[in-house]
C-alpha cells in the first residue's frame, strides 16, 4: 500500500494505491489521524488505486469519519473499484460515506 | 476429488498476504471468476487475521491452510492451535447501524459469512478448524444477499447447531439438502437447526429437512428445529410437521429438551 497525502486549500486528499489489510491498515489510520489532529477535518480518500481492502481498512476509515463529522468535517470517498464497492455495500457503508465517481467531484463537493 | 494444497504460516500479521496469495492461486486454479476469487481472499484474510489477533493474541503459533475441490465446491480449511473459539457464535454487526452505533468489531466474520457459501467450525484434538466453502458455479440470477446461508458448529461434543438463513425454496433447497446430507455422512447426526434467520420455507425446503431428519434418525440421531419465525412456524403447523420435528423456542431449549 502507498499513501500520497496532498494538503489542498480546503481539503486533504489521500490517494491510496495497492492493498489495504490488517498488515498495513494502521498506517492508513495514522495518516488520517495526523490530518485530523492538526485540525484538518475535510478529507477525501481516492480509492481508485485500491485493489483490495479488508475490514481492517474499513475500520480505519470509519474511525476517521467519526472524528471528522464530530468536528464539522467529513471523509468522502472517490471512485472505489467494483470489488471495494461491494465490500462497502455489504457493510452498509455506502449509505454512511458520501461516495463520488471521481477525485475531482469528491474534492469539489466540499 | 482434486489434489490438496497445503500451507502453514506463522501466526503473524505479516503472513496474512501469503495466505491470501495461497488461496488466490487455489481459487483461480479451480476456475472461479475474479469476484469469487476476491471473496475467497477476503474470507481467508479475515479468518487468519482473527486467529492471529484474537486467538493467539500475540503469542507464537502456526496456522494450517488447506484447499481442495470437492465436487463443485472449493473447500478451504483453516486450522489453528489457539484456545477454543467459535467465530460463528459472535454476534453479527448490523450493516444498517448508524455511524454512532458502530463499534468496529465483528465485521471480519460477517464478511466471511456473506462471501462464502458455507462456513463450518469444529474443535477437535485441541484444534480450531474453520471450513469455508465456495461453490464453483454460481447461478446468474442470485444476488449475494439473497443466498441461503448455512453455518455449522459443534456446540458440545457430538451436537451440531446448523444455522440457516434466507429463503429455503426450490432454488436453495438442493444446496441445503446436500449440505445437511454431508453433515449426516460426517456422523453429525444430532443436529439442532437454528431457523431464526429463515424468512421463508417452501415444500422443497421442507423436503430437504425431512430427508435429513430421516437419515439422521436412521443413524440414531435426530434433527430438532429451534427459533422459528412465526410465519415459518405456521407452515410447519399447517402441514402437521410439528408431529415430525421436535420444535423449540431456542437452541438452548432444544438442547435441554433432547437431553443432549
Amino acid at each position: 500500500m502507498e499513501i500520497t497525502v496532498s494538503e489542498l486549500k480546503r481539503v486533504t486528499l489521500f490517494v491510496i494505491q495497492g492493498r489495504v489489510d490488517s498488515t498495513n491498515a494502521s498506517e492508513l489510520g495514522e495518516a488520517l489521524k495526523s490530518q485530523l489532529s492538526s485540525g484538518r477535518y475535510r478529507l477525501v480518500i481516492d480509492l481508485s488505486g485500491v485493489e483490495y481492502m479488508s475490514s481492517a481498512g474499513l475500520r480505519e476509515m470509519v474511525t476517521a469519519l467519526k472524528t471528522a463529522r464530530k468536528n464539522g468535517g467529513d471523509v468522502r470517498l472517490a471512485n472505489p473499484s467494483d470489488r471495494v464497492r461491494e465490500v462497502l455495500e455489504l457493510a452498509g457503508l455506502d449509505s454512511i460515506f458520501e461516495i463520488y465517481p471521481s477525485q475531482v467531484e469528491a474534492v469539489g463537493s466540499f | 476429488m482434486g489434489e490438496k494444497r497445503r500451507l502453514t504460516i506463522p501466526a503473524r500479521l505479516d503472513s496474512v498476504p501469503i495466505a491470501r496469495e495461497f488461496v488466490t492461486e487455489a481459487a483461480r486454479a479451480a476456475g472461479l471468476g475474479s469476484r469469487a476469487v476476491y471473496h475467497c481472499q477476503m474470507a481467508v484474510d479475515e479468518a487468519c487475521t482473527n486467529i492471529i489477533e484474537h486467538g493467539y493474541g500475540g503469542r507464537e503459533g502456526t496456522i494450517d491452510l488447506e484447499c481442495h475441490i470437492l465436487d463443485d465446491r472449493l473447500v478451504i480449511s483453516i486450522t489453528d492451535d489457539s484456545p477454543r473459539f467459535n467465530p460463528l457464535e459472535i454476534e453479527e454487526p448490523n450493516p444498517d447501524a448508524s455511524l454512532d452505533d458502530r463499534s468496529g468489531g465483528g465485521w471480519g466474520i460477517y464478511f466471511m459469512k456473506k462471501m462464502m457459501d458455507e462456513i463450518h467450525w469444529s474443535y477437535r484434538g485441541g484444534r480450531n478448524r474453520l471450513t469455508m466453502i465456495k461453490r464453483l458455479k454460481s447461478r446468474p440470477d442470485e444476488h449475494l444477499r439473497d443466498e441461503a446461508l448455512v453455518s455449522a458448529s459443534e456446540i458440545k461434543p457430538g451436537v451440531w447447531v446448523i444455522g440457516l438463513s434466507g429463503r429455503l425454496d426450490s432454488v436453495t433447497a438442493p444446496r441445503l439438502e446436500r449440505t445437511l446430507g454431508d453433515e449426516v455422512s460426517a456422523g453429525h447426526v444430532r443436529m439442532i437447526v437454528d431457523m431464526s434467520g429463515v424468512e421463508y420455507i417452501s415444500s422443497s425446503g421442507l423436503k430437504a429437512l425431512v430427508k435429513t431428519w430421516r437419515a439422521a434418525r436412521k443413524q440414531g440421531g435426530d434433527v430438532l428445529l429451534a427459533s422459528l419465525r412465526p410465519e415459518v412456524a405456521e407452515v410447519f403447523e399447517l402441514i402437521g410437521f410439528t408431529q415430525v420435528f421436535g420444535i423449540y423456542p431456542s437452541v438452548d431449549e432444544a438442547l435441554a429438551g433432547a437431553g443432549w
